[in-house]
């Protein structure tokens, strides 16, 4: 792959393939939920500034609105070898006052995580992927 | 009270207090929503029938396009967010039929509501919401004296499937 594939890579954040898997398979309002990222660059080692996740909670309803935002760093001043997948663990905690996954008819409340690598150019990012968040159950 | 009094009363409702008591204003779910439904006479009743009615409600934006035309032949079109609701359930019940009640006399019923399954919990946004509410009122001559739509609150864990929202990704 030449110079131009590179920068072109750069550029549209496409200098990395980046995955992110929730592990956790019951999420409740004031738990902890696991993440595992990966990352394999597809042009060229890569020297990223860091490795992180961020974490939303955003309701459509009309207009998207974003009621919880937060980024957690995972790694920092990593190389990333081309064709050698990195991986890394992350555990976040809910807070306990957030709101619960919500899915209304006409509108909806979803948690959804990203996981990306801080680099020159653009962020190669992974898909946005959705996990459930429960109230806790109540005590009677 | 005088003949005029009780005709107000009637008119605005006042003929009674009705009153709503949940056993608990948060609940999961499993099992029935019970609650005291209390009725207190400002005046002689003659009552039809006492009722509670359970919505789960709705509400969110969406936007709306309107298109209009001006006094010079063209057509304008303007969007617009507008609050919209959306009643997932009604139901009434009747607690009573045909019962007097004198001035002063208080009564009390119980009730229990059980929840349909995969009822969606309460939820509590920005421009979106989903809540359950309680309405009693006593069917009479006039207006029906009620305790107006009191919330409460159903906390329990949804099942939620992938299914739903597609693959998991957005």
């Amino acid at each position: 792959m030449g110079l131009f594939d590179n920068i072109k890579n750069y550029v549209t954040g496409g200098a990395a393939d980046v995955k992110v898997v929730v592990k956790s398979e019951s999420v409740v309002l004031g738990s902890q939920v696991d993440f595992e990222i990966m990352a394999i660059p597809t042009s060229g080692t890569i020297a990223a500034n860091k490795i992180y996740i961020t974490i939303k909670a955003v309701e459509q309803s009309g207009d998207s609105n974003t009621l919880y935002k937060e980024e957690q760093i995972v790694d920092s001043n990593v190389q990333l070898m081309e064709g050698t997948t990195k991986q890394w663990n992350a555990t976040f905690k809910i807070p306990v006052d957030a709101q619960a996954t919500y899915l209304g008819q006409h509108s909806r409340m979803l948690w959804t995580v990203v996981a990306g690598v801080d680099m020159a150019g653009n962020d190669p990012t992974s898909e946005s992927v959705v996990f459930m968040v429960n109230n806790p159950a109540l005590e009677v | 009270m005088g003949f005029f009094s009780k005709i107000k009363n009637y008119v605005t409702g006042g003929a009674a207090e009705v009153q709503i008591t949940f056993e608990s204003k948060i609940v999961d779910g499993s099992n029935p929503l019970r609650l005291f439904v209390t009725a207190t006479a400002n005046d002689d009743c003659n009552i039809k029938k006492v009722y509670l009615k359970i919505r789960a409600k709705e509400t969110y934006t969406e936007y709306v396009t309107r298109h209009n035309s001006n006094s010079n032949g063209g057509n304008t079109s303007t969007r617009e967010l507008v609050t919209k609701t959306h009643d997932h359930l009604m139901q009434e019940f009747t607690l009573v039929n045909e019962i007097k009640l004198t001035k002063g006399q208080s009564e009390k019923w119980l009730s229990e509501f059980t929840f349909p399954p995969n009822s969606i919990a309460t939820y509590h946004g920005k421009q979106a919401s989903f809540k359950w509410e309680a309405i009693a009122g006593l069917d009479m001559a006039g207006n029906d004296p009620d305790s107006s739509w009191q919330e409460f609150i159903l906390q329990k864990n949804m099942n939620h499937t992938n299914s739903i929202i597609g693959n998991g990704t957005i």
